[in-house]
């Protein structure tokens, strides 16, 4: 795809996730929320990787096991700067969902607006 | 296990008889993804999220009973293998010592893992990089996954989580 | 002499191979001191490591730079060759905020070997303490852009796990939720501005980066990777307006980790936003009067409401969160007349005292909150109106705790009074609105600590059942006497320690030199003279 148009589809998602950690009341779709824009983040870093097509070939990712010379690569590096950010996503998820799981047992309600014991 | 009655939580014969046909196939398929970290897509966080989706696939199916049974008898066994993929790692890092921390050490003196690039046997300190983190992520996911499950049936059944 | 050469980098994987030690010990032999013994020995190794790597950067003058893995593979610049790999670059700013880090740790792991001994998860949480350390240490460090995103994220998730450690209190889950929001917001902004550098420059090394912005010139883009940059640093910090997880977060976390939370956490995020500003981009390629004027406004905000609602607090340890924010805005403030008006004397002075008020205040932070843990193992209560007689019942930590007071109004001759004077002085000379800010923070702090120690001698009330154990009053009298300590040597550690830190802070030249010359700037001993 033409990239401008993947970096406005990232932006789109960043400010998606930070809309709905704004504006959603109930507690999953806050979370939601939070994993849409490090999707949107690690599409950011992803598309960074794409060299332009140099006198006509056009890069293929890195795996190769027949390497020909003259082969045009894209960056493996932010391939490995996304898993990474990957990794870190779904581990504060997953902390996120067991802080959720014992809300929801002693507070009864998963509406961010009732669970507010803590004020002043 | 194989009972005609449905357990409480699991599901049918049919699904359980396909699962346990399955199982040998996706820790199979998942050790294969950590070991070629090096020279196929994958390695350790992917290998292992693959590995503990065999875990889920038997806590699905199986019911709650078994998942209870088992976490009862392995308890105390999710910590310290998590635990032991972190010290691997950390000692696979520290062999190069020699040099700088997390230097090559088994590539460019062409022991264990050295070898032409392109074949399994080569990489280095690579796959027992890939080989540790893999362990990690599986019991990691695997214990978080069963916590959930029996939580959620512990509660729902009315029992104290 | 290999295993000295190394200890930039042992200063952080010692800590985290003992903190993936306590599992396994724990499943081997349980119901034992083990955990406390392995905390104890690696936050121990890591302060002296630290303190050995400061030793090495004060004797050689530049910054040390240590690659991880062979310094082989380079890459050739302009006639300049440099290691294509995750540096580690310390200089003296972050060789001495790493004191300071490995020493709030190592008092906290003390003081928790009696404030959680009868806990059933204790194990967890002497991992997750060992856990903050690695990812605090790997921040001040590293050289590496998404290295600092890395080790950003180690700390800020066991952080998250501590801060709802006790969960059997619902307060601590819900202020865990909203740390946990935010936080996560906070580092998304970061990895952005990472994202958005990384697509500029097709290098990820800070040194090789500030080389480039100094020949290309800041591009609207990289204007807004710096302002995503210092959004996400500050909104870490807990700077007003953006304070409201710290208020929620500090007091629910076990009371140790609290006086990390407060001492360490918050000046690390104010470290990654000095380190971004000054060495990264440089003082020539932004606009600091901009920048200047949106953090001092920041600051003034922060030193009006904060310490106007900790005087309506019962809570003693939401009362201390308060005043950190207020302290936070001090550090701002500093930090922002710096900008307002660059490498003059004021600014520099500004500064000084911007830096020398994070130790201070890590300090009797640090202490306050240590003491706050003793009054509710001794008395059961938080609530300042429902304790009585505490100096008589319970007499050193009466002491310690007036010594902190004291120390956070800014009585001379205690540590708070020189860092407050520096930043009152030179924010008055730079114009007298800023200078207004920060004495009425001034006498409002006054008026809150003031209460704390009128609550304390007020009769009718819970009585503490007796002195606490020798584990937690040790630590606080030893953080009460390096108050006094460094509040009598003030001139002495200004000029030592805290201007050649501010120096090498500034001088940009010096940092990427390092890189690019790199052989010489590995920590070879043959330079420093050991003792």
């Amino acid at each position: 795809m033409i990239p401008p148009l993947q970096y406005f589809i990232a932006l789109f998602l960043i400010v998606a996730g930070i809309w709905a950690i704004m504006l959603k009341k109930n507690l999953i779709k806050i979370l939601i929320g939070l994993s849409v824009a490090d999707t949107g983040v690690n599409l950011l870093l992803i598309t960074l990787a794409y060299r332009n097509a140099i006198g006509g070939a056009i890069p293929t990712a890195p795996i190769y096991t027949g390497y020909e010379k003259g082969m045009i690569m894209v960056s493996p590096l932010p391939q490995a700067l996304v898993l990474t950010a990957i990794v870190i996503g779904v581990s504060v998820l997953a902390l996120a969902l067991a802080i959720t799981l014992q809300i929801y047992r002693h507070y009864g309600t998963l509406n961010v607006e009732e669970i507010r014991r803590l004020r002043g | 296990m194989g009972r005609n009655d449905i357990e409480k939580g699991g599901m049918s014969l049919i699904v359980r008889t396909i699962a346990s046909i399955l199982l040998p196939f996706i820790l199979t398929f998942g050790i294969y993804v950590v070991i070629h970290g090096h020279l196929t897509p994958g390695g350790g966080f992917q290998g292992g999220v693959v590995l503990a989706s065999a875990a889920l696939v038997v806590l699905v199916s199986f019911g709650y009973r078994l998942a209870e049974n088992m976490y009862k008898k392995y308890k105390t066994l999710y910590s310290p293998l998590e635990a032991l993929g972190g010290i691997l790692f950390i000692i696979a890092a520290a062999i190069g010592f020699s040099v700088a921390f997390f230097y090559n050490y088994l590539w460019t003196s062409r022991t264990l893992f050295g070898g032409t690039p392109g074949t399994l046997w080569s990489g280095g300190m690579l796959p027992i990089m890939n080989i540790a983190v893999g362990l990690k992520v599986a019991t990691g996911f695997a214990g978080v996954l069963a916590l959930f499950f029996i939580y959620t049936y512990r509660k729902s059944e009315g029992e104290k989580p | 002499m290999s295993v000295i050469e190394h200890t930039p980098i042992l200063t952080i994987v010692m800590p985290l191979t003992f903190a993936f030690l306590i599992p396994i010990l724990t499943a081997v032999k349980k119901e034992s001191k083990i955990p406390e013994v392995l905390a104890l020995v690696g936050s121990l190794c890591s302060l002296v490591f630290s303190v050995i790597v400061a030793y090495a950067i004060w004797s050689v003058g530049k910054p040390i730079v240590y690659t991880l893995g062979a310094d082989v593979p380079t890459i050739v610049y302009r006639n300049q060759e440099f290691p294509v790999r995750i540096l580690l670059e310390i200089d003296r700013l972050s060789a001495l905020l790493g004191i300071l880090v490995a020493f709030e740790v190592f008092i906290a792991t003390i003081f928790s070997w009696g404030y959680i001994r009868d806990h059933k998860r204790k194990d967890k949480y002497y991992t997750l303490m060992l856990l903050s350390l690695v990812g605090m240490l790997g921040i001040l460090y590293t050289g590496d852009l998404f290295n600092l995103y890395v080790f950003l994220e180690i700390l800020a998730i066991s952080s998250y796990a501590l801060v709802a450690f006790e969960y059997e209190h619902p307060e601590a889950l819900e202020a865990a939720m909203k740390y946990l929001v935010l936080g996560s917001i906070s580092s998304t902004f970061i990895l952005v501005g990472i994202a958005i550098i990384y697509g500029e420059f097709d290098s990820l090394t800070m040194a090789m980066v500030a080389k480039l912005i100094d020949e290309y010139g800041m591009t609207a883009s990289l204007v807004i990777a710096y302002a995503l940059f210092t959004m996400g640093a500050l909104l870490k910090a807990g700077v007003a307006p953006m304070h409201m997880w710290l208020i929620d977060a500090h007091p629910s976390a076990p009371s140790p980790f609290s006086a990390v939370l407060s001492g360490v956490i918050v000046k690390v995020a104010i470290y990654i936003f000095l380190r971004i500003t000054f060495s990264v981009f440089g003082l020539t390629n932004i606009d600091t009067t901009s920048v200047g004027i949106i953090i001092v406004g920041l600051a003034a905000i922060s030193l009006t409401i904060a310490p106007i609602m900790a005087t309506a607090q019962k809570d003693v340890k939401r009362l201390f969160a308060y005043s950190t924010v207020t302290e936070l805005g001090y550090i701002i403030m500093g930090i922002g007349v710096f900008f307002l008006a660059p490498l003059s004397v004021h600014g520099i002075l500004a500064i000084e005292g911007s830096v020398f008020h994070v130790i201070n205040h890590a300090i009797y932070k640090g202490l306050l909150f240590l003491v706050s843990g003793s009054l509710i193992v001794a008395v059961g209560t938080r609530n300042l109106t429902k304790m009585s007689n505490i100096a008589k019942k319970m007499p050193y930590t009466t002491i310690a705790l007036i010594i902190g007071l004291f120390s956070i109004i800014g009585l001379p001759p205690l540590n708070g009074f020189a860092s407050k004077w520096l930043i009152i002085e030179s924010s008055f000379a730079y114009s007298p609105v800023t200078g207004l800010f920060v004495i009425l923070g001034s006498a409002l702090t006054f008026a809150y600590m003031m209460k704390v120690v009128l609550s304390l001698y007020a009769p009718g009330g819970k009585e503490p059942s007796g002195e606490v154990g020798a584990s937690m009053v040790v630590p606080v009298i030893m953080m009460a006497i390096i108050c006094i300590v460094i509040g009598l040597l003030a001139a002495q550690i200004l000029n030592k320690v805290i201007a050649p830190s501010i120096e090498s802070l500034i001088s940009r030249s010096e940092y990427i030199n390092a890189v690019f010359n790199y052989k010489e700037a590995a920590l070879n001993w043959s330079g420093v003279k050991l003792l």
